[in-house]
C-alpha cells in the first residue's frame, strides 16, 4: 500500500535532514518532467510519477512530526494495509458524504 | 528551404505592460518594440476605422478613454459579481457589463458599431502584440510561448490566461509563476557561485497584482518553499489613491466633481501616476493638468509622506504576507540570504524601506531590472522546455508550488483539504470517501479552492456527482477522489468507486467563468478576423501612403525653378492643379480603399511622369556635361 519514502530517496532510516534534503533535490534534478520536455509521453510520465513520489516522500520525512508518525506506522505494521485504518484520518470513515 | 528551429518564447502579460523575450545565441534577449520600448502597454484600443495594441493604444487613450481598454488582468478568471470587480468598474473609463452566466464583459464602439468582448479576448490580443514584436525581430513565425500569471492566481485566472494564449493563436507550454520566473532570472547568473543552498526572497509588486515567494535554490534546483500574494494589489491601487485625493481636492477648490468625465478622469489619473513615479526619486512633486475640467487650470503639489499615508495599509499588507509567506516556508526572516524586487511598484521608497526594515536593508538586491526579470525568467524556460538552450539551461529544475487549498466540502459544508497550498506541482493526491447515510445511492462532490474552513466562503471550482452505489450502510462504500495538479499549476479532479468502475469527473458548469471549448473555437476565429481587418486596414494606409508620398513630391518637383525652361506656364498650371487636387482628397478621406488610392495614384503619374522623364533627361545631360 503505501511506499517506502527512504527507499523512494535511497536513503537508510537514520538519515540526516540535510542527508533528506540532498537526496531530494537529486531526485528532482533527475526526474523532474521538465528534465524530459523532448523525450516520449511514456518517459515523461514515469518520470511524472518518480518526481511525485519523491516530493511526497519529502514531504513527509522534512517534517519531523511527520516523519515520527511516519516511522512508527511502518514499524507497527510494515507498511501493510493496516495502518490506513488504523492512524490516518484522511482515510475513509471519517468524512460521510451529504446525500444528493 | 531549410527548416529553422523556432525557438519557444517567454512573455510576461501584465496587468499594465507587457514584456517578451527570447533565449538566443546562448543568451536571453529581451525583443523590443516597434517604438523601441523593452516593454508594451497591455492596451487595447478601438477606433471607428481600426483596432490599436500597444504603445498606439496607450496613446489613444487620452482620447477616447471609453473606448480603450486596460486592466483585464484584474478581470480574467472572475466573475462579475464579485466585490473586487465592481470596484474596478467604478474606476474604469469603460464599461463592462455580465453575460448570462455571470462574467465579465468590456463593451467598446468599434467601427461604429457596439462590440463586447471577454477579457480572454483582451488579454489575447495584447498576447498577439507581443507574439509579433517577437516575429518582427527573430523573422519568422512563433508558435511556443511560456505565459506568466501571478503566483497567487487560482485554477479559474490560470486557466483563463491559457485560453487567452489558445485564442492568440499560441501553443502555451507552460503557465509560469512570475515570482519564480524572476527567481530563475536572478539565479541563473549567480549560478555557479552557488555551491552551498541558499533562501531567495522575491518579493514581486507590478502594476496591478502582488507576489511574494521563497525560492531556495541549490545547483540547480529552484525550490519553491512558499508563496503568498494578493492578485488585486499593485501601482494601479496607488494611482486610484492619488486620484480620489486630488478629486476631493478639486471638488474643494473648484465645488465642482470630475468623476463621470472619463476623459478628464483620465488625464488626471495618468497625472498622478507619473507623480508616483517621480516620488521614488524625489519627496516632492507637482501634478498639473490643464483645462481639466470646464476650462480650469489645476495644479497641485504632492510629497512622498502625503503618498505613503494615502497608501499606508497597502504597504503594510505587503509586510503582512511577506510574513505569512515566511511562516508557511517555516523559515526565519534571518534564514534569508537574498531579498529580490520586482514589478515598478517595488521602486516605491517606502515599499523597501518597511521591507528593509524587517528583513535587513543589506539583503535587498536592486541589480536586476525589475521591470524585465519576469519575462527574462520566462524566456529561459520556454528555452529549457522546447530544447533550445544550453547545457546550464538543461540543467536548472523548476520545483513550483500550488498557491491555494484545494478540497472538497463534507459534512455539513466543511472544507476537508486535500492538496494544503504550497504543495509541489505536479502531484497526485488521492482521498478516500464514504457515503453518510444509509443505502444512499449517490455522492455529490463539490471541488473548493481557498483557506476558509467554511467551503462556501472558498471558491467553488465545479461540481460532480459519483452515482449507482449499491445499497450499503453508511461508511461501507468507498469513493476514491483523485487530485491530479499539472506543472502549470492546472486541477484535474476526478473520483471512482471502489469495486464498480463507476467514474465521475469535475464538470465545467454554466455557473463558472471558464470558456466552453466552442466559444475559444470561436474567439479563434475572430481573433484570426480582426488580425486580418488590421492587415487590411494596414493595406490601405501603405495605398494612401504611396499617393500621399507621390503627390507631395510632386508638389516639390513643379516648384523647382529648372522645370520653367521645360514645360510652358499652362502646363505646369494644369499639373500643379492636379496635384492640389490629389492633396486636397487625401485630407478628406483618411481611409480609402486600396483601389481608389492606387487608381488615383495612377491617375496621377500618368499626368505628371512626361514631366519626371523630361527632367531625368535634363539631369542625366547635366552628368554628362560635368
Amino acid at each position: 500500500m503505501e511506499q517506502d519514502h527512504y527507499k523512494t530517496l535511497g536513503l537508510n532510516r537514520s538519515a540526516t535532514k540535510e542527508e533528506i534534503k540532498d537526496a531530494f533535490r537529486k531526485s528532482a534534478l533527475k526526474f523532474h518532467p521538465d528534465r524530459h520536455a523532448q523525450s516520449s509521453a511514456a518517459t515523461r510520465n514515469a518520470a511524472a510519477t518518480q518526481f511525485k513520489k519523491a516530493s511526497e516522500a519529502y514531504e513527509t520525512l522534512s517534517d519531523e512530526r511527520k516523519r515520527a508518525d511516519y516511522d512508527f506506522r511502518w514499524r507497527n505494521g510494515s507498511g501493510s494495509s493496516n495502518w490506513r485504518s488504523s492512524s490516518s484520518s484522511a482515510g475513509s470513515g471519517n468524512y460521510y458524504y451529504r446525500r444528493e | 528551404m531549410v527548416q529553422k528551429v523556432v525557438p519557444a518564447i517567454g512573455i510576461d502579460l501584465g496587468t499594465t505592460y507587457s514584456c517578451v523575450a527570447v533565449w538566443e545565441h546562448d543568451h536571453v534577449e529581451i525583443i523590443t518594440n516597434d517604438q523601441g520600448n523593452r516593454t508594451t502597454p497591455s492596451y487595447v484600443s478601438f477606433t471607428m476605422e481600426e483596432r490599436f495594441v500597444g504603445e498606439s493604444a496607450f496613446n489613444n487613450a487620452a482620447m477616447d478613454p471609453i473606448n480603450t481598454i486596460y486592466g483585464v488582468k484584474r478581470l480574467i478568471g472572475r466573475c462579475f459579481s464579485d466585490t473586487s470587480v465592481k470596484e474596478d468598474i467604478n474606476l474604469w473609463p469603460f464599461s463592462v457589463v455580465a453575460d448570462a452566466n455571470d462574467r465579465p464583459k468590456v463593451v467598446v464602439n468599434y467601427k461604429g458599431e457596439e462590440k463586447q468582448f471577454f477579457p480572454e479576448e483582451i488579454s489575447s490580443m495584447v498576447l498577439m502584440k507581443m507574439k509579433q514584436i517577437a516575429e518582427t525581430y527573430l523573422g519568422y513565425t512563433v508558435k511556443d510561448a511560456v505565459v506568466t500569471v501571478p503566483a497567487y492566481f487560482n485554477d479559474s485566472q490560470r486557466r483563463a490566461t491559457k485560453d487567452a494564449g489558445v485564442i492568440a493563436g499560441l501553443n502555451v507550454k507552460r503557465i509560469m509563476d512570475e515570482p519564480t520566473a524572476a527567481a530563475l532570472a536572478y539565479g541563473f547568473h549567480k549560478i555557479k557561485d552557488y555551491s552551498k543552498p541558499q533562501n531567495v526572497f522575491v518579493f514581486d509588486l507590478g502594476g496591478g497584482t502582488f507576489d511574494v515567494s521563497l525560492v531556495n535554490v541549490c545547483g540547480g534546483h529552484f525550490e519553491v518553499k512558499a508563496t503568498a500574494g494578493d492578485t488585486h494589489l499593485g501601482g494601479e491601487d496607488f494611482d486610484n489613491r492619488i486620484l480620489n485625493y486630488f478629486v476631493e481636492e478639486f471638488k474643494r477648490k473648484h465645488k465642482k466633481d470630475i468623476k463621470g468625465n472619463a476623459r478628464a478622469l483620465w488625464r488626471l489619473r495618468s497625472a498622478c501616476e507619473r507623480a508616483k513615479r517621480s516620488l521614488s526619486t524625489t519627496t516632492i512633486t507637482t501634478v498639473q493638468v490643464d483645462c481639466l475640467f470646464d476650462g480650469i487650470d489645476f495644479s497641485s503639489t504632492l510629497s512622498r509622506t502625503r503618498f505613503d499615508e494615502l497608501n499606508k495599509d497597502l504597504f503594510t499588507k505587503c509586510i503582512e504576507l511577506t510574513k505569512q509567506c515566511f511562516k508557511d516556508a517555516k523559515v526565519d526572516k534571518n534564514e534569508i540570504d537574498i531579498v529580490i524586487l520586482v514589478g515598478g511598484s517595488s521602486r516605491i521608497v517606502k515599499v523597501q524601506q518597511l521591507l528593509g526594515v524587517y528583513i535587513g536593508d543589506k539583503k535587498l538586491h536592486r541589480d536586476i531590472n525589475q521591470d524585465e526579470a519576469v519575462a527574462y525568467g520566462a524566456a529561459i524556460q520556454a528555452a529549457k522546455l522546447s530544447g533550445q538552450g544550453d547545457e546550464l539551461v538543461n540543467n536548472v529544475v523548476l520545483s513550483d508550488v500550488t498557491p491555494l487549498s484545494l478540497g472538497v466540502a463534507v459534512d455539513v459544508g466543511v472544507m476537508r483539504i486535500a492538496v494544503p497550498r504550497n504543495t509541489p506541482v505536479p502531484t497526485t493526491k488521492v482521498d478516500c470517501f464514504s457515503t453518510r447515510f444509509d443505502n444512499q445511492p449517490s455522492v455529490l462532490f463539490e471541488v473548493y479552492e481557498g483557506e476558509r474552513l467554511q467551503a462556501s466562503s472558498n471558491h467553488l471550482l465545479g461540481k460532480f456527482v459519483i452515482s449507482g452505489i449499491s445499497p450499503a450502510p453508511r461508511g461501507v462504500p468507498k469513493i476514491d477522489v483523485c487530485f491530479e495538479i499539472d506543472e502549470d499549476g492546472i486541477l484535474n479532479v476526478s473520483g471512482t468507486l471502489r469495486g464498480s468502475g463507476e467514474t465521475g469527473k469535475l464538470t465545467i458548469t454554466n455557473e463558472e467563468s471558464w470558456l466552453r471549448k466552442e466559444e475559444i473555437d470561436k474567439m479563434i476565429k475572430e481573433a484570426e478576423k480582426y488580425k486580418a481587418e488590421d492587415e487590411k486596414h494596414l493595406l490601405k494606409v501603405n495605398a494612401r501612403r504611396k499617393l500621399d508620398d507621390y503627390a507631395y513630391e510632386m508638389s516639390k518637383t513643379i516648384r523647382k525653378p529648372e522645370l520653367l525652361s521645360l514645360i510652358s506656364d499652362s502646363e505646369r498650371k494644369k499639373i500643379e492643379d492636379r496635384v492640389y487636387e490629389a492633396i486636397s482628397w487625401l485630407e478628406l478621406n483618411e481611409v480609402p480603399t486600396v483601389e481608389v488610392s492606387k487608381s488615383k495614384l495612377r491617375v496621377l503619374k500618368e499626368i505628371c511622369e512626361p514631366l519626371v522623364t523630361k527632367m531625368n533627361s535634363r539631369n542625366q545631360v547635366d552628368v554628362v556635361e560635368l
